[in-house]
């Protein structure tokens, strides 16, 4: 099975969540699609407020906008995810604003991270982020070390005791992993035939 | 499947660029490398986003373990209520107010903060009440708190409250109401909160006292002039005709060993046992950090209120 059937089945099945949800079926679609999405919504709020206590008032208010909005998905052109994100950025969106609203703008201006002018690459970040726990631990460990060590691959090569040319190997074979996972985030831009 | 061939023929440089350890001058070294590598530059072509992202990635965060029982929580209890009830009002104190004060609009004129300080000491709306023998970490005395009758002194806090909330926004609960259009909302083009202004916002999981298999959360929001607080409960039972359920902040106050007690108002239940109510108050959660959810009788001096529901701020 290629990773764009996995990622057209688990849009299907979250579908059908929103689509329990939408008919009033609460408990268990909301559980689930909790379980899946919090840690992401989390990540995404905590990013663009910054600032944790916000971001959960944030995922809490994407939930409730989720119970309330499920109806209007769209089975044949919506996608959960997109959906979901698309709630989450009106959401974080208005509580920026509402930070902001009032006297001393400019002041709490400085205080929130910029946004973006896109959510991709937060997104992109996030769906990193995530696949980097499914890295097998060699890889992920040769990645670690240079992205927060700062190690080159001989001095990776070195640390471990391991041949240069295998340390490459898993640094790249690492990459081209997560590079997946960032084909999966957006079904069919980077992957082909899973819209 | 494509390129693994391919891109096992890099040369380790390849992955020190892309994951952005080399040393400037071997950078550039590199960049020359790259014009007569193809394996180099296909390496480079498939993971260069990658890379980008790696390199950019922002500090984890983990959201709190509770988070998602707390929200499907509290979707149940909003449900609960649009199903079985009918729903409380966004203000119950503005609504309850003898006198509201005129105001202008929210945006432009927010009121000044109450006095606060007021709030450390016993006052109308406060009271103080023994310390129970343990106060170390379990707020919630199970049963036996004397709590005397205040019915009356709440009318001067609720005369405040509504002014105050005629004027601040009642946060995050009004834009419920309010959908924007998905597909095409930009943060240009976000609407705005009511008019007020999100300073802080705290959380308090309420955890069920002894006996009790209530649950519930609260999240208060600063704003001008004080603290909206949306209180959402589950699993409450209904009371008799005549009892409601109070909400109470409690912090140690300037004395030492004698709590203070502020109200953040009382709502009640339907058969459901679930609310969803926005309550208004000046008491910062931040100093007053436990909040008690009780089952009260007015007018009966007598009678002891029970603690349903108990939890801590977190900040």
């Amino acid at each position: 099975m290629s990773l764009s059937d996995a990622g057209a089945r688990i849009a299907a099945q979250e579908a059908r969540l929103i689509t329990q949800i939408a008919d009033g079926n609460l408990e268990e679609p909301m559980q689930e699609l909790c379980h899946r999405y919090e840690k992401s919504l989390y990540g995404f709020g905590a990013h663009i407020l910054g600032d944790e206590a916000l971001a959960e008032v944030m995922v809490q208010e994407i939930f409730q906008r989720l119970w309330r909005t499920a109806g209007r998905f769209d089975l044949a052109s919506d996608s959960p995810r997109a959906f979901l994100f698309g709630i989450a950025r009106s959401v974080g969106a208005e509580i920026r604003e509402s930070r902001l609203a009032g006297a001393g703008r400019a002041a709490r201006e400085s205080s929130l991270p910029p946004l973006p002018d896109s959510v991709d690459p937060i997104l992109d970040a996030l769906a990193v982020r995530e696949a980097f726990g499914t890295l097998s631990a060699p890889r992920a460990e040769v990645l670690r070390l240079a992205l927060e060590d700062g190690l080159t691959q001989p001095e990776i090569a070195q640390r471990l005791e391991v041949p240069l040319d295998t340390v490459t190997a898993r640094a790249l074979h690492g990459m081209q992993a997560l590079r997946a996972a960032l084909g999966e985030r957006v079904p069919g831009e980077r992957g082909t035939g899973d819209g | 499947m494509t390129a693994d061939g391919l891109i096992d023929l890099a040369h380790p440089e390849a992955a020190d660029w892309l994951l952005g350890t080399l040393e400037p001058a071997a950078a550039a070294e590199f960049g020359d490398h790259l014009a007569g590598c193809g394996d180099c530059r296909t390496a480079v072509a498939e993971l260069g986003h990658v890379g980008r992202v790696l390199q950019q990635l922002p500090p984890a965060v983990e959201p709190p373990p509770d988070l998602a029982a707390r929200i499907v929580d509290s979707v149940l209890a909003a449900a609960a209520g649009d199903r079985t009830e009918v729903h409380l009002p966004r203000l119950p104190a503005a609504l309850l107010a003898p006198r509201p004060r005129p105001q202008a609009p929210p945006a432009q004129r927010p009121l000044p903060p109450p006095e606060l300080a007021s709030l450390y000491h016993p006052s109308p709306g406060t009271r103080h009440r023994r310390a129970p023998a343990a106060r170390n970490g379990t707020p919630a005395p199970a049963a036996g708190a004397a709590r005397p009758a205040r019915r009356q002194r709440r009318v001067g806090r609720y005369a405040i409250a509504a002014a105050a909330a005629a004027a601040a926004a009642v946060g995050l609960a009004a834009a419920i109401a309010f959908l924007p259009g998905l597909a095409g909302t930009t943060s240009a083009e976000a609407p705005v909160i009511g008019g007020g202004t999100i300073g802080a916002a705290v959380l308090i999981v309420l955890h069920p006292a002894a006996g009790t298999t209530a649950s519930g959360q609260a999240t208060a929001w600063h704003l001008p002039g004080g603290w909206s607080v949306r209180l959402q409960v589950r699993g409450l039972g209904q009371l008799a005709p005549g009892q409601y359920y109070a909400c109470w902040y409690a912090g140690s106050g300037n004395k030492s060993r004698h709590p203070v007690l502020i109200s953040a108002g009382t709502f009640s239940v339907g058969p459901s046992g679930s609310a969803d109510v926005s309550m208004w108050t000046a008491a910062d959660p931040r100093q007053f950090r436990t909040m008690e959810i009780t089952a009260e009788s007015p007018g009966d001096a007598s009678q002891h209120s029970r603690v349903i529901l108990s939890g801590v701020a977190r900040t």
